[in-house]
């Protein structure tokens, strides 16, 4: 007897294995495109990429907010004074 | 309201002197409305989430409790609680830290910000109605896709108008290298909506027949994991720990090496929930193997983070930031979840694990461990930036931190040991004997499940806790009270740094 369920089955399953396949393709893709816009010539550079000026190399940019004096500040070099924990 | 506190949508910047942003600061500010309102909301799904997964921990124990009410009966809050964990923290949390990180990582500032803040309004009240609906009988049945299947094209429209800003700063950015970062962020919002609209209509509107439903859903339950929560928690992990150390990743090969095996074996991994299931064998296998070529990437991570952070200089740097304390103990926790996850997806492992409490402590370990410790820890990195604000309360931030990380750490311990004596006891037949507790004749595994459900709900109130603490931090913050500080600087986030991290090379 035909199990009218049975080739659909058959076709459910090719279509998943395109999907399993269309996303293996699409990294595949980015790679090529990645390789080709020069993205893997300097690493160095890469990873230093997060800091600019304003966060520079060697800035620590985060801390416990400190349970000190409140009010307005004026900017990063009132900081000097010890830690106070 | 006090002299210290500004005018939270005047858009100036009280750390200087004529009031105008920095460049930082001017990104910042045009992401600040979305940002901000993708984390009010996810904080409070994260409490609703919790209260749901506390209250269905309670029923395992202690059956009674709330079931006289339909809609508080153990299957609908266990999915409740899942749905909202996923869809309303995780995902709301994700847009927000994805959208700030893309910007700021492509130096451009978003052009059109009331366009995600509409798709925020849409995805949270889509999400809303999903919820009512599986609360009012008209939950599905799908494991991760429960909620009604009408909800989906306003859910796909609202990713739309919030994921594209991702893709359109990429597009336009100025920055001549594309961080790790990024390419994890643009590898998610490609992959997600995919397979969120082939998933509804594979199982939903046109449903595949027979098992090839149960291996669309896995392909997309994991995916729903792999290919939208892992990349962007780990994209954070890579911006956040070079970034507060100040210092940059250890290896950038490594972590490009990282990504693309990533890109390129995960996709084939969800198949090992069905394993031994009707499904055929090589299907199985494939699953098998994808999982086991996972371990390549985690371990090159994971390298490159024990690298970057190690020493003492930098561990004091560590428990001296919030943002890293989380960051690290989420990074920590990808390794380890990834690593038990290949363990469990081996056939002879997964045939005592399979169907037991590991698994859903090997979810908590991935889901909360990893990427909420993750998301939290990139929280409190944004929003002083967003709100030029101090965080109002150290002390809760470090209560959030030791409920969140201790209750999570026992959650695991108890799933983990009690899912493996369930194993045991399942394939042994023991479980199904009866045994005598209080008198009551019951199945065995059920009577020794009592004391290790027990243990679970103390867990899981510990970390609800911790939330709780993590939102009056937040909800402090935001209320602009006399509590909350400039914050001070372009970026420290204490009025008493050190000289040593002032700024000076190490």
């Amino acid at each position: 007897m035909d199990d009218p369920s049975g080739g659909l089955w058959d076709k459910s399953l090719v279509l998943v294995g395109l999907l399993g396949l269309f996303f293996f393709g699409t990294a595949v893709y980015a790679f090529i495109w990645a390789r080709r816009q020069r993205q893997f010539s300097d690493f160095d550079k890469g990873a230093r990429s997060i800091f600019d000026e304003e966060e520079p190399e060697g800035l620590v940019t985060d801390k416990f907010p400190a349970d000190a004096p409140e009010g307005p500040v004026k900017g990063p070099d009132s900081g000097s004074k010890p830690p106070s924990r | 309201m006090s002299s210290q506190a500004y005018d939270l949508y005047s858009g100036a910047d009280p750390r200087l002197a004529d009031g105008n942003p920095t460049r930082l600061g001017q990104i910042d500010r045009s992401v600040r409305a979305p940002v901000i309102i993708f984390f009010v909301l996810s904080v409070l799904w994260l409490l609703a989430g919790s209260l749901f997964g506390v209250v269905s921990a309670i029923k395992l124990h202690a059956p009674h409790f709330l079931g006289e009410t339909e809609w508080l009966t153990f299957g609908i809050t266990r999915s409740l609680h899942l749905n909202i964990v996923t869809f309303g923290w995780g995902s709301n949390a994700i847009y927000g830290v994805s959208l700030w990180l893309m910007h700021r990582l492509c130096r451009v500032e978003l052009g059109f910000a009331w366009v995600p803040v509409m798709g925020a309004v849409i995805w949270n009240l889509a999400l809303i109605a999903g919820l009512v609906g599986m609360a009012t009988g008209h939950m599905t049945g799908v494991e991760w896709l429960e909620m009604p299947k009408e909800v989906a094209p306003a859910l796909a429209a609202a990713f739309m108008l919030i994921g594209v800003w991702n893709i359109v700063a990429f597009a336009r950015r100025k920055s001549e290298h594309v961080y790790v970062s990024q390419w994890y962020i643009l590898a998610a919002v490609f992959w997600f909506p995919l397979l969120y609209c082939i998933a509804e209509m594979m199982i939903l509107w046109y449903p595949a027949r027979g098992t090839v439903q149960a291996i669309t859903n896995w392909w997309f339950g994991h995916n729903v994991l792999g290919l939208w929560l892992t990349p962007m928690g780990v994209a954070a992990a890579y911006y956040f720990i070079p970034k507060v150390l100040g210092k940059p990743i250890h290896s950038y090969y490594l972590s490009i090496v990282g990504f693309w095996t990533f890109a390129l074996f995960y996709n084939w991994a969800g198949v090992h929930h069905l394993i031994g299931g009707p499904i055929p064998v090589w299907m199985q296998s494939a699953g098998v193997v994808a999982s086991v070529m996972m371990v390549i990437p985690v371990l090159v991570t994971a390298i490159n983070f024990h690298n970057t952070t190690i020493g003492r200089e930098n561990w004091r740097i560590i428990s001296d930031s919030p943002t890293l304390r989380f960051i690290i103990f989420g990074a920590i926790n990808y390794t380890l979840s990834s690593l038990a996850g290949s363990f469990m997806a081996l056939r002879e492992v997964s045939s005592v694990t399979h169907f037991t409490n590991a698994v859903v402590g090997h979810a908590h370990h991935g889901m909360y461990a990893f990427l909420s410790m993750i998301l939290f820890g990139a929280m409190y990195f944004i929003v002083p930036r967003l709100l030029y604000r101090e965080w109002p309360s150290a002390t809760l931030i470090r209560a959030h931190f030791w409920f969140c990380a201790i209750g999570v750490t026992g959650y695991l311990v108890v799933m983990t040991i009690h899912g493996v004596m369930q194993g045991m006891d399942i394939n042994s037949g023991v479980a199904f004997t009866d045994s005598t507790a209080d008198g009551v004749t019951t199945l065995g595994i059920a009577a020794k499940s009592l004391p290790w459900n027990g243990m679970r709900t103390f867990c899981g109130v510990l970390m609800t806790i911790g939330h709780f603490a993590f939102a009056a931090n937040l909800f402090w913050m935001l209320s602009g009270t006399a509590a909350s500080k400039y914050k001070e600087g372009p970026t420290l986030l204490s009025r008493n740094a050190s000289p040593a991290l002032e700024g000076v090379a190490r």
